[in-house]
């Protein structure tokens, strides 16, 4: 009657769930992800020290040449090399990706952390902020900046980096506040640390795997959006290649050298379906909820 | 409920007019001056005086802010400054013809994309499912004007069945309008059908998951009655926002689906005041087409509180 | 008897995924208004038991072996299709979740005309000229019956208009409208209050009798079992290893299990360092009154929630005054929106009171400087409810025990030494450090909280239901770590709780709270021997207890 037995004594190991919970290698949509969107990246990469033939370099006497053994993807009207240009063209679309997804990273997820940390007038001045940027689409307001400043590279990139700031503002402020009403986040409270500290000890690890699929995603509409602007003539300048305008020059030659359209629009496609099934992947395999067996 | 309508009137007045000032802002820092890049170069100082005096262009930033906020409160966006044209009729006609393509193809997207989402979340183990799902993540990464320019590839140019581009407003004749109306729309929804097949998708495998779905089951529902009756109400709410939020989204994609099928929509139109640095022009589309914009997100507030009843009964107690 | 149809009649039922079997031939019957219980920890099997009688399993689960529910053919294998006709009107189920279970988009009213309308009532029946008003008219005399006090609006109200007792006398009107011969319910009352739970328990024993219908009753509660069921089943890993009637199994348990589940349950057997329950009732080692100055004062706290400007402001707490002396072990018992937890909040100095002041030795915390703050937070800390929301996902537990003494400063290496020290008197190896907190059991993870709080020496501790998420194994264990290193570190323990049962057998004292008020104080045994508010009488007679004394 007295004696109190602990109903199961300790195991030093007696693990419950899985071993770890980031375990790559099992998502296929994940693993094509990382497959295609390595693929831009290598071609851009050895477009710094190699290409096929100068990319710039025109010839007059080979114009409008189907693939072949010397131009694999044939040539442009102005007789340059499809396949050079298609690689440092990998550049632009990667280069205005980063510079995009940096702007918004840099901005909009210290500005969500600390909208959902301090509340109040932060937080509605934040709102309010975020949506009158919302009502400017990246698109639009490339166009806007490039009427103002001219189109260039530069202008689009910095276009699309603004209006990606309230996407990532939101997910920062939302996740934020999530991690927020934890109890670990009270017990960091309780144990005297600073917001400073919680924000990042606590907050951004967190929060870390949400923002991640969300730079991924707006990785993937930058590019999109880039292509379409270049498409337009309010993107890269030429003579630089640039997927969207080898699209819009393709175009004109439809029926007759298809090649000229359909390797831009492999090159885009490619890029942006890497870039969502990369996101997509990383989602999954960081979503412990989607894990579980069929347990209780 | 009024007050709740009442905030989100004031929530729209209120962004636009920040909007309005900052589209201002920004085009009229532009470096160049309107006059010369309207009369050239070589035009002599008077003239470009007088020019600035008929645009008002000279004077204080202020001011011309005020009349041009207060033109467009009557519906008038002032006159082009390079053809000197009255710009609102020509928004007007513009505007339409994109709405009517981004309408057109936003309701065919959905036609195509409600069953086909709910079929690969309900089926999301079977092959047709992991199809499906597989299919519309291939969609989503093509760019609406590649699947444009292969639309023109085969139909137009291979095939010679359809117009590769151009315009009839559908008063004037109809099925000449139905004929050139079908590859721009077709290039948007097949984009957008990939899109909201996704979302949908998504959406409906979450509500499977929901408690109640069990509970209607427990009362004697079969699976799929209760996924219709209980689940696509619920899975429907989240939809609603995607499906304003990529209106939106379409709306200033068009603009480069009009450069594709030569449309004379008011993309195609903000394209070439930009490229004739029609100050005055452009500032007027990117003030309607953030209106479009702004007014589709507070609907879709709107809507969402129709829909959802915690919190239009929230908001009304 | 025997020669009755029974109810449900299970035998062989196993239930497994590709690869593991997780229930394993289970068996047994239930008669015509019989009640059985069916108990075991979280992972035990039994509501996939329950999810396989009703055709509900998740679809990567399958099921083999016989149910017959009122002698119906084997469902077991039936399509969703052929299964359909029999839940709802043969078998019926509630669940726990009284929020998620309900349709939240659809009224009330129409949700339970829809079960009638399967069970073929004609009056709901589609002919398609019903309006909505006749609808809900024909559920009133349903919504009546589980005690809805308004039927009328209950039946047009949406799922979030109502209260959690509210809701599930719902999922009981739907559950019971078409007369099944079966009733399972699936932990139905674990989501509500005490005396919510009481009243909602009468009312399903009271209504299955009635109709004379079977009751498989599945809950982790082994005193509430006791307080509704005739018979039990005892599962573990997926096999039932004991069953009989209640009398039997809870008072001569045959399996190690039960036994053990017994005595965890039973917290009359625990050693707790108070002084008995039976003997000596006033004089105590309880620290009295007047020896020493409170440590912890309330003085007229009062606080006050806006919600915006459409929602009416919430009056958490209303004028609470409460001293709490050094050494002492005190509890605060209420119900949600009693205003416990809002008082630990205060204490804690995680919110503000609107009015009144809150001391915590001598310092009154809404004048406290910032250093003094951080020699308050040194010697107080605290212990949440659920021990995995509490442990950063992302963190070793190494660093989670540090964290306190990171805000202090001190060193790297006798910060090491420090958090083993403190794992290894809460019992867990040293090499814990290293590993995250999803690798441990709940017990253990609320073993790593104890330790966190405990790290920086402080003199009080505040624990808030820190056993209320545990498995009834753990929860005893973790008990007697709480009693232990309270007392040989003289600690001062606050500790809220639902349960009055947990706060008499570790407090000496207790407040009880309702509606942000504390209608009663005393010390824990005359609190429960002798209520004398009404409200605490209501939640001691509610508060379940074993009724079957345990023989040995």
């Amino acid at each position: 009657m007295s004696s109190t037995r602990p109903v199961s004594s300790l195991p030093s190991s007696a693990a419950t769930a899985g071993p770890a919970r980031f375990t790559p290698g099992v998502h296929g949509g994940l693993i094509v992800g990382i497959v295609l969107v390595a693929l831009v990246i290598l071609a851009a990469v050895v477009s710094l020290v190699w290409t096929p033939h100068d990319p710039y370099a025109t010839n007059a006497a080979i114009r409008l040449a189907g693939p072949s053994s010397s131009h694999l993807l044939g040539t442009d009207p102005l007789g340059r090399d499809v396949l050079s240009q298609t690689m440092v063209g990998a550049r632009i679309t990667l280069y205005v990706g980063l510079v995009s997804v940096g702007i918004g990273l840099v901005v909009g997820v210290p500005a969500g952390i600390w909208a959902a940390m301090r509340g109040g007038w932060v937080s509605t001045v934040f709102m309010t902020g975020s949506d009158i940027l919302l009502a400017f689409p990246g698109l639009l307001l490339a166009i806007v900046l490039g009427a103002a400043f001219g189109a260039s590279t530069t202008t689009a990139m910095v276009a699309l980096g603004i209006a990606s700031i309230p996407a990532f503002a939101r997910v920062a402020r939302s996740g934020a506040l999530r991690v927020l009403s934890q109890d670990y986040v009270l017990a960091a409270r309780v144990a005297n640390r600073s917001g400073w500290a919680i924000a990042r000890d606590h907050v951004l690890p967190n929060i870390a795997g949400m923002v991640i699929v969300q730079a991924s995603v707006s990785y993937a509409l930058a590019v999109l959006a880039e292509a379409g602007l270049s498409f337009m003539g309010l993107g890269t300048a030429p003579p630089t290649p640039s997927w969207g305008r080898m699209l819009a020059t393709g175009q004109q030659f439809l029926g007759s050298h298809d090649y000229l359209a359909v390797v831009p629009g492999v090159a885009i496609a490619v890029a942006v379906l890497g870039l969502n099934l990369l996101g997509d992947g990383l989602r999954d395999v960081m979503d412990p909820r989607l894990k579980q067996v069929g347990d209780e | 409920m009024t007050t709740y309508f009442l905030r989100a009137l004031g929530k729209l007045l209120g962004t636009l007019l920040i909007a309005s000032v900052l589209i201002f802002l920004i085009l009229r820092v532009m470096p160049g001056d309107a006059a010369t890049v309207a009369l050239g170069i070589n035009a002599t100082p008077d003239a470009l005086e007088a020019w600035r005096e008929a645009h008002g262009t000279n004077s204080p930033l202020i001011a011309q802010y005020v009349t041009w906020m207060g033109g467009i409160l009557h519906l008038d966006f002032g006159t082009s400054f390079v053809t000197g044209r009255a710009l609102t009729p020509l928004i007007l006609d513009r505007v339409q013809v994109t709405l009517i393509i981004v309408g057109l193809g936003m309701v065919l997207a959905l036609l195509a994309a409600i069953p086909l989402g709910t079929l690969a979340a309900v089926k999301h183990r079977s092959p047709l499912g992991v199809g499906i799902a597989g299919a519309s993540q291939i969609g989503v990464a093509l760019p609406s004007f590649l699947v444009g320019v292969l639309l023109v590839g085969l139909f137009a140019v291979r095939l010679g069945w359809l117009p590769s581009g151009g315009w009839m407003p559908p008063a004037y004749d109809f099925s000449e309008f139905l004929r050139r109306v079908t590859l721009p729309v077709l290039a948007l929804a097949t984009v957008q059908t990939a899109v909201m097949t996704r979302y949908i998708r998504s959406a409906v495998l979450e509500v499977m998951r929901e408690d109640f779905l069990r509970t209607a089951r427990a009362g004697g529902s079969t699976w799929n009655r209760a996924l219709v009756r209980h689940g696509l109400r619920n899975a429907a709410v989240p939809i609603v926002t995607v499906v304003g939020v990529q209106l939106a989204s379409m709306l200033i994609g068009a603009v480069v689906i009009e450069r594709v099928f030569v449309v004379p929509g008011i993309g195609s139109m903000l394209v070439d005041a930009v490229g004739q640095r029609d100050l005055q022009a452009v500032q007027g589309i990117v003030m309607v087409l953030v209106t479009i914009v702004v007014v589709l997100n507070i609907a879709v507030d709107l809507l969402y509180m129709v829909l959802d009843p915690r919190i239009r009964l929230r908001e009304s107690s | 008897m025997s020669d009755m149809v029974p109810a449900v009649d299970v035998s062989g039922l196993c239930v497994r995924t590709r690869s593991r079997v997780l229930v394993d031939s289970v068996e047994f019957s239930i008669a015509p208004g019989e009640r059985v219980g069916l108990i075991g920890e979280s992972g035990s099997g039994k509501s996939l038991t329950s999810l396989a009688i009703m055709g509900l399993l998740p679809d990567n689960l399958t099921a083999s072996g016989s149910v017959s529910i009122a002698g119906s053919p084997n469902v077991v294998g039936l399509t969703d299709k052929e299964m359909a006709p029999y839940r709802g009107r043969v078998a019926s189920m509630v669940f726990q979740e009284p929020m998620t279970a309900l349709d939240p988009l659809m009224r009330v009213g129409d949700q339970l005309a829809e079960v009638l309308r399967h069970g073929g009532n004609s009056e709901v029946s589609s002919s398609g000229t019903r309006s909505r008003s006749d609808l809900h008219q024909a559920v009133v005399p349903g919504l009546t019956e589980v005690g809805l006090p308004d039927p009328a609006s209950a039946a047009r109200a949406y799922p979030h208009q109502l209260s959690g007792g509210q809701r599930q006398r719902v999922m009981i009107a739907m559950a019971l409208a078409n007369e099944p011969a079966l009733l399972v319910a699936d932990e139905p009352t674990t989501a509500l209050d005490v005396t919510v739970q009481a009243q909602v328990l009468d009312l399903m024993v009271r209504l299955v009798e009635e109709r004379g219908a079977g009751l498989l009753f599945i809950t982790h509660d082994l005193a509430v079992v006791s307080r509704v069921c005739e018979r039990v089943l005892v599962m573990l890993g997926g096999n039932v290893v004991e069953s009989g009637s209640i009398t039997d199994v809870f008072g001569s348990p045959q399996h190690e299990y039960t036994r053990r589940l017994l005595a965890a349950s039973d917290l009359e057997t625990l050693d707790l360092g108070l002084p008995s329950t039976s003997a000596m009732p006033s004089v105590s080692v309880m620290p009295q009154e007047g020896e020493a100055p409170p440590i912890i004062r309330f003085t007229n706290v009062s606080k006050v929630y806006s919600r915006g400007r459409t929602q009416p402001p919430v009056q958490a707490m209303n004028a609470v005054s409460l001293d709490i002396y050094p050494g002492e072990r005190f509890g605060i018992v209420g119900e949600s929106g009693s205003g416990k937890t809002t008082a630990l909040r205060m204490l804690t100095a995680l919110d503000t009171p609107t009015s009144g002041t809150v001391e915590v030795k001598g310092l009154r915390l809404d004048l406290a400087t910032k250093s003094q703050m951080a020699a308050l937070r040194r010697n107080q800390q605290m212990v949440f409810q659920d021990p995995l929301g509490s442990l950063d996902p992302r963190m070793t537990i190494g660093r989670i025990v540090a964290e306190p003494l990171l805000a202090l400063r001190i060193p790297k290496a006798e910060r090491v030494q420090t958090v083993e020290e403190m794992l290894l008197a809460v019992g867990l190896p040293a090499d814990t450090t290293a590993r995250y907190p999803h690798q441990f059991s709940g017990g253990q993870r609320q073993r790593i909280a104890i330790a966190r709080a405990l790290v920086t020496q402080p003199s009080i501790v505040v624990a808030d239901e820190p056993v209320s998420a545990l498995d009834v194994s753990v929860r005893a264990q973790v008990l007697e770590l709480l009693a232990r290193l309270t007392t040989q570190r003289n600690l001062t323990l606050v500790m809220v709780s639902h349960d009055l049962a947990v706060v008499r057998h570790l407090c000496h004292r207790v407040a009880v709270m309702q509606n942000g008020t504390v209608v009663e104080v005393g010390t824990t045994q005359q609190v429960w021997d002798d209520p004398q508010h009404s409200y605490t009488k209501r939640l001691q007679a509610s508060t379940p207890v074993m009724e079957i004394a345990t023989q040995t």
